[in-house]
């Protein structure tokens, strides 16, 4: 039975989630996966979340929106916006990832009374720290941003927004590709601190296994140390290729 | 919520206390032990013998993609197990404090060496050749003209990378120390352990960590910045 | 800069008063009208028919693996339960199961996130103080695991050894009130994630014993290949520190649900369905058995 298919394909996939276990309010390939697969999946899903929130984030940030508005009413919107995003990315940079994931398990119930699956919560206390990170690459985007093609966009009859999302956004995204990958690689690896709330992935799938079968602890973390490690280095090249695939190449100057 | 009972009441304010002073040990003495291996692995990436070299690139590579949980896991559990099984009788006992600086310092040592290498490679090789011309010998130029540069240049990245190291000592909470010299978050998971409310301890320690890292990070960041300051001014 | 710093050290002690205050409010509340409402709990399963449970899944064998599905004496008493709490809510209940650790399982019955929490948890006065127990359903007791082969062992051997806990287990307290009581150096004590990597950690020579329920100890040894008793490299010792009584964690105060609870623990006792599942558990046959005819649950008298 101990066969080492049966190992790897429990890394892989996890142990089966029995019926019971799914949530039926929330999705359920959310909550079926386990092992690898999870990891993967809470990973580019916390990633895609964190993108999001993080370009929000740095957007509220931007000393524009702080300074710029003649209007005293958008003034004090655009200040408040600027400390509240402040505050945020501040102190999840500030937050130990381990201590991230366990407020983000212990508060929503005792606080607001919401009752989440595993899962979900996981996504969100990635999605939070990533998006903590993202937003300081993308101000570091904004920052290397010359200004002077700003007004070129405006000439040329660019309404504002499109000057942000077609001409500033995908330089930006260019000058950020190598930190984006390494937070990728960051999420992935810091998502195994989950198995401290009993997450099913990777690290937690390995003890489990350990827990019911007579197994070698040592080996089996071998196994997985050797299966983060790949993945992260694949992940790591992949992700730049793609996204150099993905964002307009003759942008670049 | 209720922290004068679950917080500021004995024994538990007494363990956090100790706690805190153990997260500052493991994180300081860990940060001082990558910054040894970070210089190390520097002075591997300078060698002119290729086989040196080899071993920091392969070092950094194999680190850098390792996640740190199941690290320390192999660290604390694996390790003996293995060393068991091989037949070279018992594991040394008591080394789990050690295993566990071990673990953080190869950890963040990695990244270290990254930084210093590209502070290393920002120094303009001018210099080096200039020194040469002086006919300073190869160490002397490494250690007065190249790495306090890379330093000074990197500072910002060092500061940052050093607070990282002190919030990855969170996950000593893994690793089975005596119950005494558990760091902060063990001891407010040993709390919520005994009393069952976790949303106090855990809050207090937020607040801890949110101080430590902004004024520790005040406090490198104030350092880097002169560090930074003196290369931009010479 | 200075107001980002100004703004974040205000932050961080805004934040810890916010909480004293929000938690002074909630525990005034719980002095004029103590937790939740009486019947609050069988009134909502009543009202939207879900019954919520807290599982364990580290521990054999209560909650663990076997051939990859979760099986267990816990998992088969929370679905003999929900078959059982139909009768008394009066409508059909689905079963749903939260995983929890032996950090979580009394958190989150006392918050509500689960009805109830069904996770080998002791019944111990100090839960009490924040939980309420069904009538024991399981009966164990803490002995302490030890090397076979260094020779036997008894509780006073381990005065000043080290000895490996679980984490959050209730054996901190119990160990060292017992060795108190009797006057022995305590020993110095380590907190493991898991059982498993406690037994290994022990086999390994990291630390002298390790304790915890007598029947999690030698069902997790066993699964992990370390038989325990005279074949094996292992042992238990004779006598136990602190008897263990198995409970059904329930919230405080919500008496209705806690006989609730009782009544269906009492309905499996009667038709004899709690016989079958106890002897599949620990009958003569498993790993560690535990013969019922030493213990019992008494029904309350139905009229």
């Amino acid at each position: 039975m101990m066969t080492l298919r049966h190992v790897l394909s429990v890394l892989l996939f996890g142990y089966p989630v029995p019926p019971e276990m799914i949530d039926p309010h929330f999705p359920s390939f959310l909550q079926r996966g386990g092992g690898m697969l999870l990891t993967l999946l809470i990973t580019g899903l916390s990633m895609l979340i964190g993108a999001i929130l993080g370009t929000a984030l740095a957007l509220c940030r931007r000393e524009k929106t702080k300074a710029a508005s003649a209007n005293a009413f958008d003034r004090m919107i655009g200040s408040a916006l600027y400390s509240t995003a402040t505050v945020l990315v501040e102190a999840v940079r500030g937050l130990p990832i381990a201590l991230l994931i366990l407020l983000t398990f212990h508060l929503p119930y005792r606080l607001f009374h919401l009752r989440l699956p595993d899962s979900v919560l996981a996504i969100t206390a990635l999605s939070f720290y990533s998006g903590a990170y993202l937003s300081e690459i993308v101000r570091a985007g904004f920052r290397s941003f010359d200004p002077s093609l700003h007004h070129v966009g405006r000439v040329l009859g660019l309404t504002p927004r499109q000057v942000l999302l077609k001409i500033e956004l995908p330089i930006i995204c260019r000058h950020m590709l190598p930190d984006l990958t390494n937070l990728a690689v960051t999420v992935f690896k810091d998502s195994s601190t989950l198995a401290i709330v009993a997450v099913p992935e990777l690290t937690y799938v390995a003890r489990q296994m350990v827990m019911s079968e007579p197994i070698n602890y040592g080996l089996v973390l071998l196994l997985v140390l050797g299966s983060y490690w790949v993945l992260a280095t694949v992940l790591s090249v992949l992700t730049t290729r793609t996204l150099r695939l993905l964002v307009p190449m003759h942008i670049s100057f | 919520m209720d922290f004068a009972r679950y917080v500021f009441a004995p024994p538990y304010w007494g363990w956090l206390c100790r706690g805190l002073g153990m997260t500052l040990i493991i994180g300081i003495t860990s940060g001082l032990g990558s910054a040894l291996l970070g210089f190390l692995v520097l002075r591997c990436y300078l060698s002119p013998n290729r086989l040196f070299r080899a071993t920091g690139a392969c070092y950094v590579m194999v680190f850098r993609n390792l996640p740190l949980l199941p690290l320390l896991l192999f660290l604390a559990f694996g390790l003996p197990e293995i060393w068991r099984q091989i037949g070279w009788g018992a594991f040394p006992r008591g080394l789990e404090l050690a295993l566990l600086l071990l673990g953080l310092s190869f950890n963040t040592g990695a990244y270290l060496a990254e930084i210093l290498r590209a502070g290393a490679e920002a120094v303009a090789p001018s210099q080096t050749e200039a020194a040469r011309t002086l006919g300073l010998m190869p160490g002397t130029i490494r250690r007065r003209v190249v790495y306090p540069q890379a330093v000074r240049i990197m500072a910002p990245a060092l500061a940052s990378r050093f607070i990282h190291n002190m919030k990855n000592s969170t996950l000593a909470l893994v690793v089975p120390l005596p119950l005494e010299s558990m760091e902060l978050l063990g001891q407010a998971g040993r709390i919520a352990g005994q009393t069952f409310s976790w949303a106090e301890p855990l809050i207090f320690v937020t607040s801890v960590y949110l101080l430590l890292a902004h004024g520790l990070g005040r406090l490198l960041n104030y350092w880097a910045a002169n560090e930074h300051a003196r290369i931009l001014a010479a | 800069m200075k107001t980002r710093n100004l703004v974040f050290v205000l932050l961080s002690i805004g934040m810890v008063l916010l909480g004293y205050y929000i938690g002074k409010g909630r525990n005034s509340q719980q002095i004029v009208s103590p937790g939740q409402k009486s019947g609050d709990t069988l009134s909502k399963i009543k009202s939207d028919g879900r019954l919520i449970v807290g599982i364990g899944q580290e521990a054999a064998p209560f909650g663990y693996r076997e051939n990859n599905e979760l099986v267990g004496f816990d998992v088969d008493i929370a679905r003999a339960i929900a078959g059982r709490l139909e009768e008394y809510a009066g409508r059909k209940v689905s079963l749903e199961f939260k995983s929890v650790t032996d950090e979580t399982r009394i958190a989150w019955v006392q918050s509500g996130e689960v009805h109830l929490s069904l996770c080998h948890t002791n019944i111990t006065r100090k839960r009490l103080a924040n939980v309420d127990f069904s009538v024991p359903y399981g009966w164990d007791g803490k002995g302490i695991l030890y090397r076979r082969a260094e020779g036997k062992r008894d509780l006073d051997w381990f005065a000043g050894k080290s000895i490996g806990i679980k984490r959050s287990s209730s054996s901190e307290g119990e160990i060292k009130s017992y060795f108190e009581n009797k006057g022995w150096t305590l020993p110095s004590l380590r907190q493991f994630d898991n059982h498993a990597a406690g037994i290994r950690a022990l086999m390994d020579g990291q630390i002298d014993g390790f304790t915890d329920d007598n029947s999690i100890i030698i069902n997790t040894a066993m699964l992990a290949g370390y038989k325990v008793g005279l074949a094996g490299p292992l042992s238990m010792t004779d006598t136990s520190y602190s008897p263990t009584f198995f409970g059904i964690a329930a919230p405080q105060n919500d008496s209705v649900w806690r006989d609730t609870l009782n009544y269906c623990l009492h309905d499996l006792w009667l038709s004899g369905d709690f016989q079958t599942i106890y002897d599949k558990w620990f009958g003569p046959k498993s790993m560690c058995p535990i013969p019922l005819k030493d213990h019992k649950m008494e029904p309350f008298v139905k009229g």
